[in-house]
């Protein structure tokens, strides 16, 4: 098996942890073309969405926004190489992902992506380091180094007290936060959030808007960030709707 | 990148190491703790069938044992002559006598015979009371060939032809006493019609080989009790082989001394390693039997591991889902699942062995025999639970490797 987009242009590394993915230049982090999604059951098919074209480069802060039903998260799945659109293409840095198999997409998301989403997702057996860790779990990589890793994430999203606290233990910001820790700790490419503030108080969303912003800004983290929220969605640099299956800018 | 993680990565390399194993041993152990309960109710399937195994195959194994022991007391240096010619025929040529013995004991593989023969008497004990014993004819070979030992006087001697002595056996000793008898040397007994002079008494330890109760028997010079019978044919000799003379080699020469010495004669040559060796084919037979009923139980034990490994499938979907976005491949997730069954398994085996090990030693204790640690039965039974971990775990964890993540992450 070819490794997707790592060949040739991989950043150079200490160790196994600090391995990730990076696009080839001056391609953008990710390119939809003419995609297309929809669903059959029995004699009916439903259309999702048809001929979205849509490109992220690196350092975009992009929000897509959408009525409930509109396909967001479907799009967000397949933008994060959970599902395959069912016509178009996708490049993630420049590589066509529709002949990867299984394996090759997993360790893409592993090392390309970072997903963010509305109901956290965090294991609820692990405390809030482990459930960092477990991205570089999935590289084949351990011990210490993978621990101070994850802690050292945990700090830069403002967790430093709660390492070892269970999610059942952190509220619903701190959960958040340990999830965007999750999402950033193997230096993906892009980071997909799906209503990252759905569960959020007003004033906790502020603040996880507030560390994407910084993200953004400083670490320039590539963020695409689905949501209903208009005031979540003007915080993004670039505005995009998704209306009757079309994406509008 | 390092060059093992490319590898690993591109799924050059198993995903496993020594590391890795302990990570999904770890993880494992988390996702059986978290849900104890049926943890434990899955655990009791494999516990019962893992016990079941050890304490069947060592049980098994122990009573072999004992007895193997019981036949080498009989002396497996020791072999019986008997005679299994067709009786009907009125006129027979040739009977199992005194000079066969003679003969025989002069071969090349025997080092001694002891002819004997037996019928039942009555001994007096006193007016009416007398008690029915056995009357044992021997030679002086009989002492040494079983290793008789005396409380008191001497053995039956070459030298007393056919005089009327007797040594008696400790039980009859013992009736003597009680019926106001000192069963001493020198005393004359009144047995099956004759008297008798007790010269030796043996010790309550003494026994010998077959049916010869020799604690019950009144033992006489060969020649008095075949005179008493009122035959010459004897009931069987009993021979020690020369040292390390394999029994087949000494049957096979004493078979060719009858048919040369006595045609129409037809002897039996029996063996303790005989019966030990047939023992042991019945014995590998019955352990046969034993696996399969206790490898029932562990299949019944293993189902119960792969419904509490669907269920933990079904309950953990969103796990899956999130693990999946995470970068798991397939073959990791499936692994993960494998490791939490082959963890239940192996501490199911480890619960099993001990209670197995403890059932041996109670049944051992209560039986009376010499307790022994298999340690093939412990390894088995053990190896078996890995397997069945495997095996039984493999298809809820194919299960949880094949789920969509899309799927699994829109369920929750």
């Amino acid at each position: 098996m070819k490794w997707p987009g790592i060949k040739g242009n991989r950043a150079s590394s200490k160790g196994s942890t600090q391995d990730h993915w990076l696009p080839e230049a001056d391609q953008p982090i990710l390119k939809l073309s003419g995609v297309s999604k929809h669903f059959t059951v029995g004699p009916v098919r439903t259309s999702i969405f048809h001929n979205i074209h849509l490109q992220v480069n690196a350092g975009d802060m992009v929000s897509i926004m959408g009525a409930s039903g509109s396909g967001k998260s479907t799009l967000m799945n397949i933008m994060g190489l959970l599902d395959r659109p069912s016509g178009g293409s996708i490049a993630l840095g420049g590589q066509n992902i529709a002949s990867m198999d299984d394996n090759a997409l997993s360790a893409l998301r592993n090392r390309g992506l970072g997903f963010v989403f509305q109901s956290f997702f965090l294991l609820p057996r692990l405390c809030a380091w482990e459930n960092v860790a477990l991205p570089l779990a999935y590289r084949g990589a351990h011990g210490v180094e993978v621990r101070e890793q994850a802690e050292d994430m945990l700090s830069k999203v403002g967790l430093a007290e709660r390492l070892a606290h269970r999610p059942t233990e952190l509220s619903g910001g701190q959960q958040q936060r340990v999830a965007i820790a999750r999402a950033l700790v193997g230096s993906p490419a892009l980071l997909l959030a799906d209503e990252p503030t759905g569960a959020l108080d007003a004033e906790t969303s502020r603040e996880i808007m507030d560390l994407f912003e910084r993200l953004n800004s400083d670490e320039k983290a590539t963020l695409v960030l689905i949501t209903h929220d208009y005031a979540i969605a003007r915080r993004c640099e670039r505005h995009l709707r998704l209306v009757d299956g079309e994406i509008e800018e | 990148m390092n060059a093992r993680a490319e590898l690993i990565s591109q799924g050059a390399l198993p995903f496993l190491s020594g590391s890795m194993l302990m990570a999904h041993a770890k993880e494992a152990v988390k996702g059986l703790v978290s849900n104890l309960q049926r943890s434990v109710l899955a655990l009791a399937g494999i516990v019962i069938g893992i016990a079941s195994v050890i304490a069947l195959l060592t049980v098994g194994n122990i009573a072999r044992n004992e007895a193997i022991k019981q036949f080498e007391a009989l002396g497996t240096d020791l072999v019986s002559v008997f005679d299994v010619s067709d009786r009907s025929q009125e006129e027979r040529p040739h009977v199992l006598d005194i000079n066969h013995a003679t003969a025989l004991a002069n071969l090349s593989t025997i080092q001694a015979a002891s002819p004997y023969a037996y019928d039942s008497a009555e001994l007096v004990l006193g007016g009416d009371n007398y008690q029915s014993f056995r009357r044992v004819g021997v030679n002086e070979a009989f002492a040494n060939i079983h290793e008789m030992s005396l409380l008191d006087g001497r053995f039956i001697s070459p030298f007393d032809g056919r005089r009327p002595f007797a040594v008696i056996g400790s039980e009859v000793a013992d009736e003597m006493r009680s019926a106001g008898t000192m069963p001493t040397v020198g005393t004359n007994i009144r047995f099956g019609g004759s008297i008798y002079t007790i010269v030796g008494v043996l010790d309550h330890r003494a026994s010998a080989t077959q049916d010869l109760r020799v604690e019950r028997a009144v033992l006489v010079p060969i020649q008095v009790a075949l005179r008493a019978l009122g035959t010459r044919e004897l009931t069987g000799v009993t021979l020690r082989l020369e040292p390390d003379v394999h029994y087949l080699t000494a049957t096979n020469e004493i078979q060719a001394y009858f048919q040369r010495a006595a045609p129409g004669l037809y002897v039996n040559v029996h063996s303790p390693v005989r019966l030990i060796e047939q023992m042991e084919k019945q014995m590998r037979l019955f352990a046969v039997l034993l696996g399969a009923v206790a490898g029932i139980a562990l299949v019944v034990g293993g189902f119960g591991i792969m419904n509490a490994m669907l269920a933990s499938v079904t309950e953990r979907r969103t796990e899956i889902g999130i693990r999946r976005a995470l970068g798991a491949r397939q073959r990791d997730i499936q692994i993960q699942f494998l490791a939490e069954s082959s963890v239940l398994c192996v501490l199911g085996g480890l619960i099993g062995a001990v209670i197995g090990i403890g059932a041996t030693l109670i049944i051992s204790a209560v039986v009376g025999w010499t307790w022994l640690f298999s340690v093939s039965a412990v390894v088995l039974g053990v190896a078996t639970a890995v397997v069945v971990g495997l095996a039984f775990g493999y298809f809820p964890a194919r299960q949880a490797a094949r789920l969509d993540p899309i799927t699994a992450l829109r369920d929750s």
